[in-house]
């Protein structure tokens, strides 16, 4: 049973990296925009060149 | 040619009048998006209209040197993020961004100029970040191009001041990180408790003190809000909503910790950062959908940023922030003073609808005073400043007391009248619950007293009103109907009339219907209208030239001996023939009376050609709308135009609904403040000129073709061809009434199921922990999905 307990304690430790990374990502500003990088992935870069005149 | 079908313009989506502007077999509603579709093509950018089915602007009248401010370096400077020699940073706003394509169109800019480096979107906050070398380009070519493509961005006085939120969303989200973090490992510390189960372990206690730590931070730290807004309340003698929250909690904390530290029991301390994550849940939705409405906007908008000054001879664009009494300076046309003045020059004609409403201009000529307001309509002129920016008459009609009514926020929230008999009941029942456990069983007092406490908490009551508002107000802007804040729906529910603005509200003044009768024009007499109308900026003018440059391929001409006559006409030479274009005695014809449609005269050469007819037209489906709307509602017309439109009115309106005529800006809220002494009204407008109106009003509704342009006295804006909905979106939030209800409801069955609990000594931290989340949830998703329900089944 003490195991558990040790589990239930490292479980803890890592919920709390997770909190710090969320902290984290909020305040380097990751939420900022959260629609422009999802429409922006699906966009295919230009290849043609420009056309000149 | 007669069109069977309606064409749609392949940029902006637009309905084509009869003569379209056609290329490459697409139609354009216009030259504008016809150029900008050309311009894509020319770029190899046509992937934008791949991305999004018409997803371009329409675009409004683009005026050259409208940006010329921003050839001055302090002026441009000021806007940057960023300045190196060679390196610069913009930011821009840029309301008009509104699908993917837009996001792909902006983020290739650097394809349209070299200079661009890299550019780039925030879709949430429509903002638009640029990345330029100066040396190849500069902020006005930015900005122009900008406009070109039709996302003309905001440059404005006050563009500093909407930095601060940004820190607020952020602590939001890092207290609903904790509080949902503390909630989930609360709940796995408390597993041995939840089924029982006695492990023989050294370790256990100490998982009480690991709660009490972990619940720590939620009091202190994601719980303060509510702290704090139920102290406000006490300070101002309100029992506000958060006040039975703040007990709640309150209670839940201390009597846990009593049971931890006097190892008597588990503690509830599960259920305090549930009933924590779920509030901070339902705030952040809130604001979530403010943020995405953010409108409010102060006067300063609407004043230009810089102007011309003169100074030794010298011509130099300053900030009108720095300008001094005494200062001359110069105002193009359509430009607008932005401080009270003395005319320098002979004569001009100034526009003051902005501040009166009146949209005839008014003459006025050397050593005469000019308002601040006022739009220059003509030639440049020259002008001594009298007073510094914000003494200025404009500012002082803002200051004035109309427009800064503050609501009485408290009073009208639904849920503070509530709240404000739920918090002196409950105490009620704590203490006579508290008062016969005394009789019955002394030790049992204080577990009764809290237990009360902790079940009453209004978290599904806290949580009905902001989730069902917030929903209409999610479901009203995606059919451009924006209100300011939820309040402005309570407030709807109130009223009972309608108060509409004729001229550019319930009439379309893009599609006045124009008809030339009279002798043929040729195509050259025809330019030569068009090229004197296009001096002019009166509305019939521009709906003239609308008409003939459809008709003919018009080109600029030299004119002479120009003459534009307040209330009159248009006169001019060009090409040696004289021509005269105005009202009837204008042209010395006798006066007309009693007719349906304004008459524009022509003369050429002393020779009367004809009258142009332009008709009013309403918009479409606006007699439908009326008339589910009457069922609710009073109806008056507040026009400041003449009654030549009477007539129309009256089959389109109810009987009983008054007409005002000829009516200032003054008149209008002298109206509204009459009508608001026996009724709740709605005031429909738009533009400045209805500003008093609007705020005097209970709702103010301003209409709006573009989104960019509405005033700062409205509590919603709504999209100009969206109006003909208006019945529906009142039907809308009638419902929404109802769901609050019901909502509330259901949170008092939970309540008085838990209370009869609570009362009877029968609250173990299970059940707490499992009835207030419940509780919470299923109101929440009772009012969303219904107000998703109503939504489909009305709009």
């Amino acid at each position: 049973m003490t195991i558990i307990i040790a589990l239930i304690l490292i479980s803890l430790l890592v919920a709390l990296i997770f909190l710090w990374l969320f902290v984290w990502s909020v305040r380097s500003g990751q939420y900022d925009d959260t629609d422009s990088p999802a429409v922006r992935i699906l966009m295919d870069d230009i290849k043609r060149p420009k056309k000149k005149d | 040619m007669e069109i069977l079908e309606e064409v749609k313009c392949f940029h902006c989506g637009e309905d084509c009048e009869e003569s379209h502007h056609q290329v490459d077999e697409k139609a354009f509603c216009c030259l504008g998006c016809k150029t900008v579709y050309q311009l894509l093509e020319e770029n190899d950018l046509c992937t934008y209209y791949d991305l999004g089915k018409t997803p371009g602007n329409q675009l409004k009248d683009f005026f050259v040197n409208k940006y010329n401010f921003l050839e001055n370096a302090e002026i441009a400077d000021q806007l940057l993020d960023f300045d190196s020699p060679e390196y610069r940073k913009i930011t821009f706003d840029i309301p008009s961004i509104h699908c993917s394509s837009c996001i792909w169109l902006l983020e290739n800019l650097s394809r349209f100029d070299e200079g661009i480096i890299h550019s780039r979107i925030n879709f949430g906050a429509k903002r638009l970040t640029i990345d330029f070398r100066p040396q190849q380009t500069n902020v006005k070519s930015l900005v122009e191009l900008l406009c070109q493509l039709g996302y003309e961005p905001e440059i404005t006085l006050d563009r500093q001041s909407n930095k601060e939120t940004h820190a607020t969303h952020k602590s939001t989200f890092i207290k609903l990180g904790v509080s949902g973090f503390a909630y989930g490992n609360i709940m796995l510390f408390s597993f041995p408790e939840y089924f029982g189960i006695n492990i023989d372990s050294e370790f256990i206690p100490y998982f009480g003190y690991l709660n009490l730590a972990l619940s720590l931070f939620v009091l202190m730290y994601c719980a303060q809000e509510f702290f704090i807004s139920a102290y406000k309340g006490l300070s101002k003698k309100i029992l506000n909503i958060d006040l039975p929250i703040a007990m709640g909690i309150l209670a839940l904390f201390v009597r846990s910790s009593y049971e931890i530290i006097s190892q008597t029991g588990a503690g509830y301390f599960d259920s305090m950062a549930a009933l924590v994550f779920l509030l901070l849940i339902g705030r952040w939705f809130q604001g979530q959908t403010y943020r995405k409405l953010s409108f409010d906007r102060n006067y300063k908008s609407y004043f230009p940023l810089a102007v011309y000054r003169i100074k030794n001879q010298e011509k130099k664009s300053v900030l009108v922030e720095t300008l001094q009494v005494g200062d001359r300076i110069e105002i193009r046309n359509h430009e607008i003073v932005p401080c009270d003045s003395i005319l320098i020059d002979p004569i001009t004609q100034i526009d003051y609808s902005f501040v009166t409403g009146e949209s005839q201009s008014v003459q006025v000529t050397e050593g005469e005073k000019i308002y601040a307001g006022g739009r220059i309509n003509g030639t440049a002129v020259r002008m001594d400043i009298l007073q510094v920016v914000s003494h200025s008459y404009l500012t002082q009609l803002w200051n004035n007391d109309v427009f800064s009514k503050e609501s009485h926020l408290e009073e009208h929230l639904i849920i503070n009248q509530v709240s404000r008999y739920f918090t002196p009941i409950i105490l009620a029942i704590a203490v006579t619950a508290a008062i016969v456990w005394a009789f019955i069983d002394g030790s049992g007092v204080l577990n009764v007293f809290s237990s009360v406490l902790i079940i009453a908490c209004p978290c599904a009551l806290a949580l009905t009103a902001p989730f069902t508002l917030g929903s209409v107000l999610n479901l009203l802007a995606k059919h451009q109907f924006y209100l300011k804040n939820t309040e402005v729906i309570e407030r709807m529910w109130k009223t009972t009339h309608i108060v509409f603005d004729k001229t550019g509200t319930i009439t379309n003044s893009e599609n006045a219907t124009v008809a030339f009768l009279g002798d043929e024009l040729t195509q050259e007499e025809k330019c030569l209208v068009a090229a004197l109308v296009v001096h002019s900026t009166h509305p019939l003018s521009q709906a003239i030239y609308t008409l003939l440059e459809s008709q003919a391929s018009v080109q600029k001409l030299e004119i002479m001996d120009f003459e534009e006559t307040k209330g009159k006409g248009l006169s001019g030479k060009i090409n040696g023939k004289y021509i005269t274009i105005g009202s009837a005695l204008s042209i010395g014809l006798p006066q007309q009376s009693s007719q349906l449609e304004t008459r524009v005269y022509l003369k050429i050469d002393h020779q009367i050609k004809g009258y142009f007819g332009i008709q009013n037209s309403y918009r479409k489906g606006l007699k439908q709308m009326l008339d589910t709307l009457q069922s609710h509602f009073d109806f008056t017309i507040l026009s400041g135009d003449n009654p030549a439109e009477a007539q129309n009115l009256e089959v389109l309106f109810p009987p009983h609904t008054n007409l005002y005529f000829d009516q200032s800006p003054v008149d209008k809220l002298n109206k509204i403040n009459r009508i608001e002494e026996n009724q709740n009204c709605i005031m429909v407008g738009d533009g400045l000129n209805d500003a008093g109106a609007l705020k005097a009003s209970t709702v103010g509704i301003s209409i709006s073709d573009s989104l960019s342009s509405f005033t700062p006295a409205s509590d919603a804006i709504l999209q100009g061809k969206r109006l003909v909905q208006l019945a529906d979106f009142m039907l809308l939030i009638r419902q929404a009434k109802v769901v609050i209800v019901i909502g509330f409801v259901i949170s008092f069955a939970y309540n008085i199921i838990g209370l009869s609990f609570a009362v009877a000594g029968m609250v173990t931290p299970i059940f707490a922990a499992l009835l207030m989340p419940i509780s919470s949830i299923s109101v929440v998703g009772f009012t969303t999905l219904s107000i998703k329900w109503l939504g489909r089944r009305i709009l």
